[in-house]
């Protein structure tokens, strides 16, 4: 199916003034079951005290060098497999600029 | 058993730079490179534990807690109706990826910069053995490098502010996504195993 992810690990920013760490562990369960689901060790990981909370994952994988999927490798005929519906970029972007909520930042 | 050692509480972060580069423009593009690129010492939490699958239960106090779900207060929670989570990912984007729309403030940080050595783009040798296969410049999710024995080895990382209101959710969707640019990067010639999800 695709390349195949060998170990894992967490990245987390967490407001440790305001959100419990009972919380934190909830998102770590949660990445673990998603690792453990995947075969993929999950190694450890780095955190941060930060004002939003932030979860992911640093991944190292392995594939066949010579099949390897690109995505700027597409030529006419080639296959496409769609998982969502197409135009989810575009919603984004429209939310992002009309949502007041979305400039935070 | 879990391991967290705990640095003395600060009020600043990476992520808190970033927001300040950001509302003061590009005059503090630089102190947001420097602060998120070269963190300072005492201002992070490090936290260690070794496990792997079936051994994390013993390493993190997680696994003892019962099944039971947690959600972010609502000034963390995914904002907005609906597709709410959207403006983080976007938002997240904006710096993660050079290309799109949104890529051009990033492209022209790192047009700065050059290509790294190693990469056709730059012309210039490495002293690694290791053909970098995949790079910044092919806009893709992962690096790839050729390893000996036509291993390609992939390295990615993506992460989220909060997409859902539930906790434990939150991170399954994360580390599904991080984990997706490896799966995004090539054929298994057999035996890998299906991404969690997917019909075999």
């Amino acid at each position: 199916m695709g390349g195949r992810p060998v170990v894992a690990v967490n990245l987390l920013a967490w407001p440790r003034d305001v959100l419990p760490t009972e919380l934190a562990a909830e998102v770590l369960r949660g990445g673990r079951d998603v690792t453990d689901q995947a075969g993929c060790h999950l190694a450890g990981g780095h955190s941060v005290d930060d004002a939003e909370p932030r979860y992911g994952l640093a991944v190292t994988g392995t594939a066949d060098a010579g099949r390897l999927l690109r995505n700027d490798a597409g030529r006419p005929g080639t296959s496409l497999s769609l998982t969502k519906p197409l135009g989810i970029g575009v919603l984004n972007n429209r939310h992002k600029a009309t949502d007041p909520h979305a400039q935070i930042w | 058993m879990r391991k967290v050692k705990c640095a003395p509480r600060v009020t600043c972060g990476p992520g808190s730079a970033a927001r300040i580069a950001y509302r003061g423009g590009r005059k503090f593009l630089s102190f947001f490179l420097k602060t998120a690129l070269l963190p300072l010492p005492g201002r992070e939490t490090r936290w260690t534990w070794a496990c792997g699958p079936g051994q994390i239960a013993q390493a993190s106090s997680v696994n003892a807690a019962p099944v039971r779900r947690v959600q972010f207060p609502s000034a963390f929670a995914k904002r907005g109706s609906g597709g709410g989570c959207a403006t983080d990912r976007v938002r997240a984007r904006r710096w993660l990826c050079v290309r799109g729309a949104a890529g051009g403030e990033l492209e022209a940080v790192l047009a700065k910069l050059g290509p790294p050595d190693g990469t056709a783009a730059s012309g210039r040798a490495t002293g690694s053995p290791h053909e970098l296969m995949v790079w910044l410049e092919n806009g893709d999710d992962a690096a790839v490098v050729r390893m000996p024995g036509d291993t390609a080895l992939i390295l990615t990382t993506d992460f989220f502010t909060p997409v859902v209101d539930d906790a434990y959710d939150r991170a399954c969707i994360a580390a599904a996504n991080a984990l997706s640019n490896v799966y995004a990067h090539g054929r298994a010639p057999g035996g890998g195993r299906q991404p969690p999800g997917l019909a075999a």
